[in-house]
């Protein structure tokens, strides 16, 4: 009976190995295990048997059943790391052509104004700038009376005006921001408001549409020092570090006094100032700024906005005008049409 | 404005070149530049005097000359028979392009050499001159630009002044504005007495007849009685009477400037109320006295509904704060706007009324803009004119129509300005240079500079100084426009560029609510392009989505009171439309695969309108948002599921892929208590593949998802199949920013077990999943991970109407390695439970 055993595993363990050697792969070899080895495996029976064997046959049998098992796992073992061994260093498709495009997931853009208004908000939250936001419809007197634009004023007609109903207009600033920041927290005060407004306005350069940053700062020293300081860090820090910011005298109903700012064009040459961007003035136009006039305090009403005792600055700027600038591209209107041919490239 | 440059420097002397004004005035805020050059192109023609002619060794009709540039002389050959040593001419160096294109070399003319060429009236397209050269006046200045020393040829400036600065409107006020900002001087008195130059003296010489409330201008018949009943339309009233007026052109050099101005020439009683008008500054208007009726002029307020025809033929319906200038009759002009057609100056007329006056810029603003009327008279008035000069004017005017149109004054000029206009003084405390600035400027010379600007110092101290605004400087009459005047004349340029003195504070990137960032990025990374249209679009686009009127899309629309057109009639309920337009556009343009998103606000009316906001409180409207303006997320997605390429299966995107996208967004906003749900579909969707996202506990919904239903495609000519969301964010966005909390895992190994399911069409997936969630959980309790369908399986095995959906639980106890009884156990609860609740068996 023991010897019947012992030759029995020896002839399973032979079997197996040849079984073993032929699997071809991780799943066949694992089928191959179990049937030797498993639960139901025909080793696993042999050594079932054992208890079934005189006492002093045990020793000899268990000990060539045991032997048969350990083969047949370090073969499989052997075989397993063969088998992986050609699969990690099996090759794609052959022969490869290294040359061919990858695969690669649909790529979202975002919109050359955002990316624009995102790298504006950036720098100003960098300086210590706060972002707040505002309604597209507003009253009135949030949009142009509390500013110092009485109804009638010349600056109601640098601004034309969509309305929506008499005193609610779409706002053409975000400037209202303002006003509802001051009538909602105290100075001091350094903040922007990015936004989109509206001005009814339709040709070559004016889209219906645009997008701001105003800036406003109130406190009880800044000057208009510290505000051409400001935007010069800012147009560095926006088209280069070699920027030169000029100031214009100017006139807005909410500043006093006012500034046109111009850069210096980023787009001329080195070797000559001036180019088809600059129309050959070696400046651009980007923005409007000015010490708050103490007339748009006095509207705020409020004791902590004295005129006696705040004081600060304001500016505005066109997103769109900076997103062409600084991408280049040439059509304002092309930014509305959203042509993927166009969004693809942001 | 358009003005010509001979005009200007007859104001002020011009100590600069054309591009020194036009930089000067810019620089000081009043954008200036050429708007023509009439000048010739005499690049490199400079004067040079003969120092010896001598006839051609080799030619009878040329001589041989040596022109002396006053630094070089120059060997010329010259055919022409005027000129002798000593002469000045006009010397075209080597280099040189003449008018028609004549470009001057060096050469050898019989042998000779000759560099350059000495120029004839035509040749350098003076005149038709072309027998002899060109001989200057024997003193001129050797070697400087022939365009310095010919005065041929105008230069037309234009200037465009901002809104404040209606005092610039005129020759007088760029004069005297270029003189405040370089200090050159301003002529006292005119240079060119045929063109009859202003004399600025004029301005001081007649002294208003203070206190007159009615007067009489001109005598007998021609008598015409001013009554001025509306001071506070009208703060002053001159006129006048002429008599023996000859209707005609006007003379040339009052037309030349005109033109030059932009003005066309009429007759030279109109041409000169222009020119006096675009020379001071104050517009000015002639009735013919015939049609006066009753001899009277009176200013007063309109009464409501009376009609006022312009002389542009147009009639008006005019209201009770129209301004107009009235007879015995009626009304004869709307004030400061335009003359009445009934009392125009004809060919036969003989004798004139002038008007000159002051209006006040907020009637005239109102009348020009309602009756939809803009002239040069209105511009003028509407932003302000110097209210100390319309008798000026007025002389100016009688001066001028004596000398063109031979008419002689009747009587006294009258003056009804019963209470004439006073500034009050404005002071400046010096250290506000300083501390608003940020200049340094010494008292001094802000002091000279406020002087230069025509300011009048009243009173000076240590610390401040007290002054005098000039009547025709409504812009300034705070300490801060008197700051600006002196940052203006110091020049911006001079402001040094100072970093905050104030502390910096950190602040966060992300306005207060929603992380429009990371929604962005959401949409971005899910692969779609960002698009950005304009809020206001046609209503029937909104119509075109198959809405009903009484729909909230449709019935709280937001309405533009004046658009640009019907396209721009509404402000967008839903992103949707324009989305639906652009992918139209961009299929049409060639694109085959179009994967939109927009990220904006939408528009609706709140209930009860406007009313209650701009009512308001305390003399200003609540701060409340008029409208509800809520920021949604739409996208669109059409084509292919995967880019193309030769090694991507060219399956086309279906609602799992927006789906996708959604859950995308679920997953950076987070938003619980929110379930897809198949009722109440809005009508533009196909609803066997849509679904409305709908609140737990009545919230109402916040966005759908689906394939867009034909209809509605082919309404924006849409030939692809199109899936879209639209997410109300506001409402999904967590009210505070989520910040990520790090839950401990497990360290012990993970059981898996599969089980597949005979399911019925009917019953849905999310159904089978959440019944089959909940007994895992309750068997395996904190152990139970989840739970997943792995595969939706069709075919054979599985009855027809059937599908067999495959799910997936894993379980992995946090404290121990699980034991496959415990598993086992829950598994069968699980297929026991699923058969008793839903009647669904395991797949055999």
């Amino acid at each position: 009976m023991s010897d019947a055993l012992t030759t029995r595993a020896r002839e399973l363990s032979e079997a197996a190995a040849a079984e073993i050697e032929a699997a071809a792969g991780e799943a066949e070899l694992a089928r191959v295990k179990s049937a030797y080895l498993g639960k139901a495996g025909s080793i696993t029976a042999l050594l079932k048997q054992i208890p079934q064997l005189e006492p002093d046959q045990r020793r000899s049998a268990g000990s060539a059943i045991n032997e048969a098992k350990k083969t047949v796992e370090a073969l499989a073992v052997g075989r397993r790391k063969a088998i992986k061994d050609r699969a990690l260093g099996a090759s794609g498709p052959v022969p490869v052509d290294v040359t061919l495009p990858g695969r690669a997931p649909w790529k979202g853009h975002e919109h050359p104004v955002t990316r624009a208004w995102n790298e504006i908000c950036d720098i100003f939250s960098s300086m210590g700038f706060s972002i707040f936001e505002g309604p597209q419809v507003e009253t009135d007197w949030h949009c142009f009376e509390a500013l110092n634009i009485p109804p009638g004023h010349p600056a109601r007609e640098m601004q034309d005006t969509f309305y929506i109903d008499d005193g609610v207009v779409l706002r053409t600033h975000t400037s209202p921001v303002q006003v509802r920041t001051m009538l909602r927290a105290e100075p001091p005060l350094r903040m922007i408001c990015p936004g989109t407004v509206y001005r009814r306005d339709n040709d070559l350069t004016h889209t219906p549409m645009f997008h701001q940053v105003e800036g406003l700062v109130v406190d009880d020293r800044t000057t208009m020092a510290e505000l051409k300081g400001t935007l010069a860090e800012f147009a560095r820090a926006f088209f280069g570090p070699g920027t030169a910011v000029r100031f214009r005298p100017s006139y807005f109903p909410f500043t006093e006094p006012s500034a046109e700012v111009d850069i210096s064009c980023p787009f001329c040459p080195k070797s000559k100032k001036g180019c088809r961007v600059c129309k050959d003035t070696g400046w651009l136009e980007v923005l409007g700024s000015g010490m708050v006039d103490p007339a748009v305090f006095a509207a705020i009403g409020r004791p902590e906005y004295d005129p006696e005792r705040v004081q600060g600055y304001a500016f505005g700027m066109g997103i769109d005008r900076l997103a062409m600038l600084k991408y280049g591209v040439d059509d304002l209107r092309l930014l509305f049409e959203n042509d993927v041919r166009l969004l693809e490239q942001f | 404005m358009l003005v010509p440059l001979s005009w200007l420097g007859e104001m002020v002397e011009l100590r600069g070149t054309v591009d020194d004004v036009c930089a000067l005035l810019t620089d000081a805020g009043i954008e200036t530049e050429v708007a023509e050059d009439a000048r010739p192109a005499w690049d490199g023609v400079v004067t040079a005097k003969l120092d010896a002619v001598e006839r051609h060794p080799d030619a009878d009709k040329l001589t041989v000359c040596v022109a002396d540039d006053g630094a070089q002389t120059w060997p010329i050959v010259c055919g022409a028979p005027n000129h002798a040593a000593g002469d000045v001419v006009a010397l075209a160096k080597v280099g040189t392009v003449l008018p028609g294109d004549f470009k001057i070399k060096k050469s050898k003319i019989r042998g000779e050499v000759s560099m350059g060429m000495l120029c004839s009236e035509r040749e350098l397209g003076i005149s038709e001159e072309a027998e002899g050269i060109l001989i200057l006046p024997p003193r001129t200045p050797l070697g400087v630009p022939l365009a310095d020393v010919l005065s041929e040829g105008e230069v037309i400036l234009e200037a465009s002044a901002e809104a404040n600065r209606g005092d610039c409107l005129s020759v007088l006020g760029l004069a005297r504005e270029l003189s405040a900002v370089t200090g050159w001087p301003l002529r006292g008195r005119g240079t060119d007495e045929e063109n009859g130059s202003l004399s600025l003296d004029t301005l001081a010489m007649i002294s208003p007849l203070a206190g007159m409330k009615g007067a009489v201008a001109g005598t007998g018949e021609n008598r015409v009685r001013v009554e001025l009943r509306a001071p506070d339309g009208c703060p002053r009233y001159t006129g006048a009477v002429m008599t023996d007026v000859r209707i005609g052109p006007s003379p040339r050099w009052m037309q030349q400037r005109l033109e030059a101005a932009g003005v066309r020439p009429i007759s030279n009683v109109v041409d000169c109320t222009n020119y006096v008008m675009l020379e001071l500054g104050n517009p000015l208007h002639a009735f013919d006295r015939r049609f006066l009726r009753g001899g009277e002029v009176i200013i007063r307020w309109a009464d409501e509904g009376e009609h006022g025809r312009t002389l542009d033929g147009a009639d008006h319906v005019l209201r009770a704060d129209d301004l107009v200038i009235a007879d015995g009759e009626g009304v004869i002009a709307l004030a400061g706007v335009m003359g009445g057609e009934n009392s125009e100056v004809r060919d036969d007329t003989t004798v004139l009324f002038l008007e000159s006056a002051h209006f006040e810029p907020r009637s005239v603003r109102r009348t020009a803009h309602r009756c939809k009327l803009s002239s040069e008279s209105s511009y003028r008035f509407a932003r302000g004119v110097d209210p100390e000069l319309p008798h000026a004017a007025l002389t100016r005017l009688i001066e001028l129509l004596e000398k063109t149109a031979d008419a002689r004054l009747d009587g006294d000029p009258v003056d009804v300005y019963p209470a004439p206009d006073s500034k009050e003084p404005a002071t400046l405390r010096f250290e506000r240079v300083r501390g608003l600035l940020g200049m340094d400027i010494p008292p001094v010379r802000v002091v000279r500079l406020l002087r230069r600007a025509g300011l009048q110092v009243l009173e000076e101290h240590a610390d401040r100084v007290v002054v005098q605004p000039p009547s025709y400087r409504f812009d300034i009459e705070r300490e801060v426009d008197l700051l600006e005047e002196i940052a203006r004349l110091e020049g911006y340029g001079a402001i040094p560029e100072v970093a905050p003195s104030r502390a910096l504070e950190a602040v966060p990137r992300q306005p207060a609510g929603v992380d429009v960032l990371a929604v962005r990025a959401a949409l971005a990374g899910a692969g779609l392009c960002e698009a950005i249209h304009f809020s206001f679009i046609d209503p029937g686009w909104v119509e075109a989505l198959g809405v009903a009127e009484d729909d909230p899309l449709r019935a709280n629309v937001v309405k533009v009171a004046n658009p640009l057109s019907e396209v721009g009639g509404i402000l967008r309920p839903t992103l949707l439309p324009s989305l639906l337009r652009c992918v139209a556009r961009n299929l049409a343009m060639g694109a085959d695969d179009v994967r939109l998103f927009e990220l904006r606000h939408t528009f609706a009316m709140r209930e009860g309108g406007f009313g209650e906001i701009l009512a308001g409180r305390d003399g200003r409207p609540l701060d409340r948002t008029p409208t509800i303006e809520r920021l949604k997320a739409c996208g669109v997605l059409v084509g292919r599921r995967d880019p193309p390429g030769w090694s991507t299966a060219d399956a086309r995107v279906d609602l799992f892929d927006v789906r996708g996208v959604v859950d995308a967004l679920q997953g950076v906003l987070g938003w619980r208590g929110w379930f897809w749900q198949t009722g109440g579909l809005p009508p533009f969707l196909d609803p066997r593949e849509a679904a409305v996202l709908t609140g737990a506990g009545g919230r109402g919904t916040a966005g759908w998802i689906g394939r867009i239903a034909v209809p509605v495609l082919r309404a924006f000519d849409l030939d692809e199949v199109v899936y879209a969301f639209e997410l109300d964010i506001d409402t999904l966005a967590p009210k505070r920013p989520l910040v990520p909390r790090f839950e401990p895992f497990s360290r012990f190994p993970m059981v898996e077990r599969d089980l597949a399911f005979v399911v019925p069409d009917d019953l849905p997936a999310g159904k089978v999943v959440d019944a089959a969630e909940r007994v895992a959980r309750k068997g395996m309790k904190d152990a139970f991970l989840g739970v997943q369908v792995f595969d939706v399986y069709r075919g054979k095995g599985v009855p027809d109407g059937h599908r067999s959906l495959a799910l997936r639980f894993r379980f992995r106890a946090p404290d121990r390695t699980l034991e496959d009884r415990a598993v086992d156990g829950t598994m069968t609860q699980v297929q026991r439970r699923l058969a008793g609740q839903l009647g669904i068996e395991l797949r055999a």
